[in-house]
């Protein structure tokens, strides 16, 4: 407690520690510091659940609904100790795949990702400010979608790991344990996701091709 | 030998020790199929670092921080709350039992206080002599110690208790076994 307070006495709350910034949360529902979090970490969170589910209202649903359990189970459940990320990625990641195997009873999955619906949305919500140039920004938006849509046609499991992998950097012991599966199936999930994506990626340049050659 | 399907996805994610490093940098050398697939592999991998990021919609995310600090801030004050209740039951308790020892102290005081005053007016020569028997049936006189063993009230109760004994008449007559009241003052 009173390394906390030393901490935020000399200190602005961006140069805190994740877990800093959660005892305060927790001891005194410091509103500044769990802003702080959110802008952390609300757009790899956020990615990574609309990466898997290709949905915004459903990414928004899930989303809602991961913070909502952050912040009720963070006294019960979250251990100080751990990394905070981790833990609620473990919360975002369930809540996805709660989702996905309660939609996939009602609808096939590789059916979601329609490219000309979702691309309001996804122009919507890529990050302001990266682009800009406007050519580039057509062709940077059209390779996203495309590879957007490749990420989509993957498995659920060679998805979870591309992705939490790509946004989280997370190792594979840590994915492993948060899929429940040994580190040798993440790793092999990795390996035939990226063969998958191989795949897609060589029967999108024939396509490309065909176009180009008529 | 090294198990290709995984090490390879390894070596790409960096996620080898440099000595397995070195080792499977060797085998690509000796196998150029596995160069070739570990080459296609990362080129594929390199694609997927383009993968956007998505920021949520502002008015969820100031949805999310509201609810969470409301719902936060309430927890904290039922704490609180807990915690002072348990604070006054602590006060309460403590006070019973301040009340209960200070009337139990002024109530013993009060005993000490008679026994001091027993004392005291002894010491003052006003002397309350309280008969009483010992299991062995011995009367004591408390108050009559050797200090004043020798007051008038004491002798006049010893010469009282005098009265009662009977004298014998008859000087060759059978009397029972000396069974008698020794009297006595305390033995101190």
């Amino acid at each position: 407690m009173d390394f906390v307070k030393r901490n935020t006495g000399n200190k602005k709350y961006t140069d805190l520690k994740d877990q800093d910034l959660v005892k305060q949360f927790r001891r005194k529902a410091d509103e500044s510091a769990f802003n702080e979090l959110m802008n952390r970490h609300q757009t790899k969170v956020y990615s990574y659940i609309y990466s898997m589910v290709n949905n915004p209202e459903t990414a928004n649903d899930i989303f809602q609904e991961t913070f909502t359990k952050v912040v009720t189970k963070m006294d019960d459940t979250y251990n100080e100790q751990g990394k905070w990320i981790a833990w609620v990625m473990r919360i975002a990641h369930n809540a996805t795949i709660d989702h996905i195997r309660k939609q996939k009873r009602y609808i096939d999955v590789n059916s979601w990702y329609s490219e000309e619906d979702s691309k309001a949305d996804y122009f919507d919500r890529l990050q302001d400010g990266s682009i800009v140039d406007a050519d580039d920004q057509m062709i940077e938006n059209e390779t996203n979608i495309s590879l957007m849509s490749h990420i989509t046609k993957l498995p659920e499991e060679q998805r979870t790991v591309v992705l939490l992998r790509h946004y989280y950097e997370m190792p594979f012991k840590e994915i492993a344990e948060l899929t429940n599966v040994s580190i040798n199936t993440a790793l092999g999930r990795m390996r035939y996701a990226l063969i998958n994506l191989r795949k897609h990626f060589d029967e999108e340049r024939q396509q490309e091709l065909k176009h180009a050659k008529h | 030998m090294l198990n290709t399907d995984e090490v390879c996805i390894r070596y790409l994610m960096r996620e080898m020790d440099p000595a397995e490093e070195i080792e499977f940098e060797r085998e690509m050398v000796n196998d150029q199929n596995l160069l070739i697939e570990v080459e296609s592999l990362r080129r594929t991998y390199q694609k997927l670092g383009k993968l956007p990021l998505f920021d949520p919609p502002k008015s969820l995310v100031d949805v999310i921080k509201a609810k969470a600090v409301a719902e936060q801030s309430a927890r904290v004050n039922r704490t609180k709350i807990l915690v002072l209740n348990f604070a006054k039951a602590v006060a309460s308790i403590a006070a019973a039992l301040l009340v209960v020892s200070t009337a139990y102290y002024f109530y013993s005081g009060i005993d000490n206080q008679s026994v001091d005053q027993i004392i005291n007016s002894q010491s003052n020569g006003i002397i309350s002599v309280e008969p009483w028997v010992d299991r062995n049936e011995v009367i004591q006189f408390v108050g009559t110690t050797s200090q004043q063993s020798n007051s008038t009230t004491m002798d006049a109760e010893v010469l009282q208790s005098f009265d009662k004994l009977k004298l014998i008449n008859s000087k060759t007559g059978f009397s029972a076994p000396n069974r008698r009241v020794v009297l006595t003052s305390t033995s101190q």
